[in-house]
């Protein structure tokens, strides 16, 4: 390095200094104006942790824009030039010119280039003085996202309803974890069962609305469908086949009392026997586990556990445990916290979190509580009850709707028709109450139709409509089920 | 190599020469340094001023101090390329009548044009191989001038009728165009005071032309920096008005801009001023000091340009003005 690089260190540093210092304030003002821009947009679009990276832009930028100036080097022939436009009259840029030059005329500029560098003072050239627009302009920005706070802002409801709908889904994911661990590793149905269970549980926990994970649910469910149709079709199809035909038809009715009968009537070994052969010609593991477990309980002279491991096989599961109504008790759990989490998030009302009781409640289930086999949990809406303000206790029958569950459940503007609606929010009498009039329905005031000239054609609309309306399985079968029951 | 005594002694050499001539001449310090600025620099220059501002004493009060020869010739519109250039004469002698040349008064070292618009082209047009290339051509045959040799010249801006506007060629051949400017009150007592009663101090000898010559080699060795220089060559490049990187002003303003004589002439008269003002370097303050000299008497208005009332000088501080340095 010669004289002269070494005696413009000096001017070099303090010149990186004043720019790192300008840097950092541009970053900052940039920043600012960063933070400010997303705070505008987190106004009008959905923005998750916005604060994040504001914090990010206001801290990160200024801190990016010094640490670049501090590490780019400046140039000695820069720094030159800036001395000399402070008075030095383009003595260090010629004598950096000619450093390598020894003429008599080189040499006497090098030195009187030297001595006027003497004479300057780098603080004076480079003052760590900063732009007032710039510094202005700087808290204007930080005032302006200051007083941005006081407006409140609009999309903070939706992102909380959110991150409540994705910590619910969390939660549902976990219950669903554990009750796959909690499965009878020994059935054979497990394995498969345990992948539903973990995939729902990865969709779930990615899901970002209700609607994905909606359909995940209903893709969960209609796997176990899959799953449990295939061996309750290989069961009867091998009873069928080995002479059992009869009982395999009552089985399939759902019809107890004639299958059990029929398996009474015959003869214990011999359907021990051709329960054995049916077990050896089934295809599927767990229809050949239940057709077996059935004909050793004809060989032990155990009708009712014979039935049971017969009915097993007809539901499509091989347990005699509530495994598999366990099972679709645990997918509805998190199908009814999905629903109860999209409603929270249309009235802004956060989510309800009902639904940890009854997806622990199904989890326990899966450990040996429970009685009948292959027939649902005694909680026949899944958590919706609950869910939508009426008693998760109030016990029901199948077949029998209490006026609070057509409140719950009941929409007829779904059924796209004309006609009064009415919809309430909770149980009658309490919270509030809308009105809404429609066009006239079918028929006039002073005609009446008895409804079971319509009935058919207002079930087949519902059940279509349920269906268009992309719900899941067991919220279609709900349809299905109301209006199979006033038909009766 | 110029040795570091004679690059010291410069800037003291000019002062000496300066002194005598302040002996002859009041005021007018800026012309005087153009003037040996340029006479170092080895350029001619166009004197303009008025009559009576001592143009004539000043160029020889220049010759005293350098002890050079000096000639006067008064420009008429008579006057003939062979009263200035000399011709071949009929000289009888022991052989019998030959022919021999008779040089003109440009043969001098220091040759005063004075009122140079007032002589025919076919006269001043005499003067550019003098100016050029220091030599005169006369019968085919070529006779060089004396070095160092200058052609200094005036012109009246007044007096328009009757005269022959020099072309451009001619003007771009000299080096800088100086305006001599009225004096103020208190050099105007001065002139009076000094020439109107008898002198008892002349300009003496402080150099010659040797001393010139040598001036000149030390000025030359000056450095010059790039961005120095890329300076000046733009600031002679923006005078162009067909150039897309010239200003509105300029492409406006000007029919056309200064040759490459222009930043020659700006570069070897930036580097002598450098030293007089004791740097060993040229700076942009060189350029920008010498720039309206360099380039008043090389663009040319166009009418636009007049009919907007701008003037050369206007159009170099505006250039000078916009031009970035570095």
């Amino acid at each position: 390095m010669t004289r002269l690089e070494q005696a413009l260190k000096p001017m070099s540093s303090r010149m990186k200094l004043q720019r790192t210092a300008e840097w950092a304030v541009i970053g900052l003002l940039v920043g600012m104006i960063g933070a400010l821009l997303m705070r505008i947009a987190s106004f009008l679009w959905l923005f998750p942790k916005v604060w994040l990276w504001s914090a990010v832009s206001f801290c990160g930028v200024p801190l990016l824009c010094a640490l670049i100036s501090w590490v780019w080097p400046i140039a000695v022939i820069d720094a030159a030039r800036k001395v000399d436009a402070a008075g030095l009259e383009a003595r260090l840029q010629t004598a950096l010119m000619l450093k390598e030059s020894s003429t008599p005329m080189a040499e006497l500029q090098r030195q009187d280039a030297l001595k006027h560098l003497e004479t300057v003072n780098p603080k004076q050239i480079f003052p760590l003085k900063l732009s007032r627009i710039l510094l202005l302009s700087t808290l204007t920005c930080m005032l302006a996202y200051g007083l941005s706070f006081l407006i409140p802002n609009p999309q903070e409801s939706v992102l909380s309803a959110r991150a409540a709908f994705q910590q619910e889904m969390t939660k549902q994911a976990e219950l669903l974890d554990e009750g796959a661990v909690k499965l009878d590793a020994t059935e054979p149905q497990t394995p498969e069962l345990r992948k539903i269970l973990s995939d729902l549980s990865m969709e779930l926990r990615k899901a970002e609305e209700p609607r994905t994970a909606l359909n995940a649910v209903d893709e969960a469910e209609r796997r176990i469908e899959r799953l449990q149709a295939a061996t309750r079709e290989d069961a009867l199809s091998a009873m069928e086949n080995k002479g059992m035909s009869d009982v395999a038809t009552a089985l399939e009715n759902g019809d107890e009392e004639t299958a059990k009968q029929l398996l009474s009537q015959q003869n214990e070994q011999n359907a021990a026997n051709a329960l054995n052969q049916a077990a050896r010609a089934a295809v599927d593991a767990a229809a050949a586990q239940s057709l077996t477990q059935a004909a050793q309980a004809m060989q032990s002279g155990d009708l009712t556990a014979a039935l049971n491991a017969l009915q097993s096989a007809a539901a499509g599961t091989s347990s005699v445990t509530l495994q598999a109504a366990a099972l679709n008790n645990m997918v509805r759990m998190a199908a009814a916290a999905v629903g109860s989490s999209q409603m929270a998030m249309m009235t802004g009302t956060g989510s309800q979190n009902g639904q940890g009781g009854a997806g622990s409640s199904a989890i326990a289930a899966l450990t040996g509580g429970g009685s009948g086999a292959g027939k649902g949990s005694s909680n026949k809406d899944g958590g919706y009850r609950e869910a939508n303000g009426l008693s998760a206790t109030t016990p029901t029958q199948e077949g029998s709707l209490t006026l609070e569950d057509y409140e719950s459940i009941y929409d007829p503007t779904r059924l796209n028709r004309e006609g009064e609606s009415v919809q309430t929010k909770g149980k009658i009498g309490e919270g509030e109450i809308s009105e809404i009039t429609a066009g006239a329905g079918l028929g006039t005031v002073e005609e009446s139709v008895p409804y079971r000239q319509v009935i058919t054609e207002y079930e087949e609309t519902a059940v279509t409509a349920a269906q268009n309306a992309d719900l899941p399985l067991y919220a279609q079968k709900w349809v299905q089920d109301y209006f199979s029951a006033l038909s009766e | 190599m110029i040795p570091e005594e004679q690059i010291e002694s410069f800037k003291e050499q000019i002062n000496r020469i300066r002194a005598e001539i302040k002996k002859e001449i009041i005021g007018q310090e800026p012309v005087v340094e153009q003037l040996l600025t340029a006479m170092i620099a080895g350029g001619n220059v166009l004197l303009e001023g008025v009559p009576g501002l001592g143009k004539t004493r000043l160029v020889r009060a220049l010759s005293q101090s350098l002890e050079l020869p000096f000639s006067r010739i008064q420009f008429t519109p008579d006057l003939m390329p062979a009263d200035i250039t000399g011709t071949n004469i009929i000289v009888k002698t022991e052989n019998g009548n030959e022919f021999r040349f008779q040089e003109g008064p440009l043969f001098s070292s220091i040759v005063l044009a004075d009122e140079i618009n007032r002589a025919t082209p076919k006269t001043q047009a005499a003067l550019l191989e003098a100016m050029q290339e220091h030599s005169v051509t006369v019968a085919g045959e070529t006779h060089a001038l004396n070095e160092p040799y200058f052609v200094l010249a005036t012109q009246n801006p007044m007096e328009q009728e009757g005269t022959y506007p020099l072309p451009e060629a001619q003007l771009d051949r000299f080096m800088l165009k100086i305006l001599v400017g009225f004096p103020n009150m208190e050099e105007l007592s001065q002139i009076v005071g000094l020439t109107t009663v008898p002198q008892t101090e002349h300009a003496q000898a402080a150099a010659n032309g040797e001393t010139l010559l040598r001036l000149r080699a030390v000025a030359q060795e000056v450095p010059i920096a790039q961005a120095v220089r890329e300076y000046a060559l733009r600031l002679v490049l923006w005078t162009h008005p067909e150039l897309p990187e010239s200003p509105e002003k300029v492409r406006s303003a000007l029919r056309f801009g200064a040759s490459p004589r222009a930043a020659q002439a700006l570069i070897a008269t930036a580097r002598v001023r450098a030293l007089m003002q004791g740097r060993y370097n040229v700076a942009f303050e060189d350029i920008e000091a010498l720039a309206p000299a360099c380039l008043r008497h090389r663009i040319a208005l166009s009418f636009e340009g007049m009919a907007m009332g701008e003037t050369a000088e206007g159009i170099i501080a505006e250039l000078l003005k916009t031009l970035p340095r570095g």
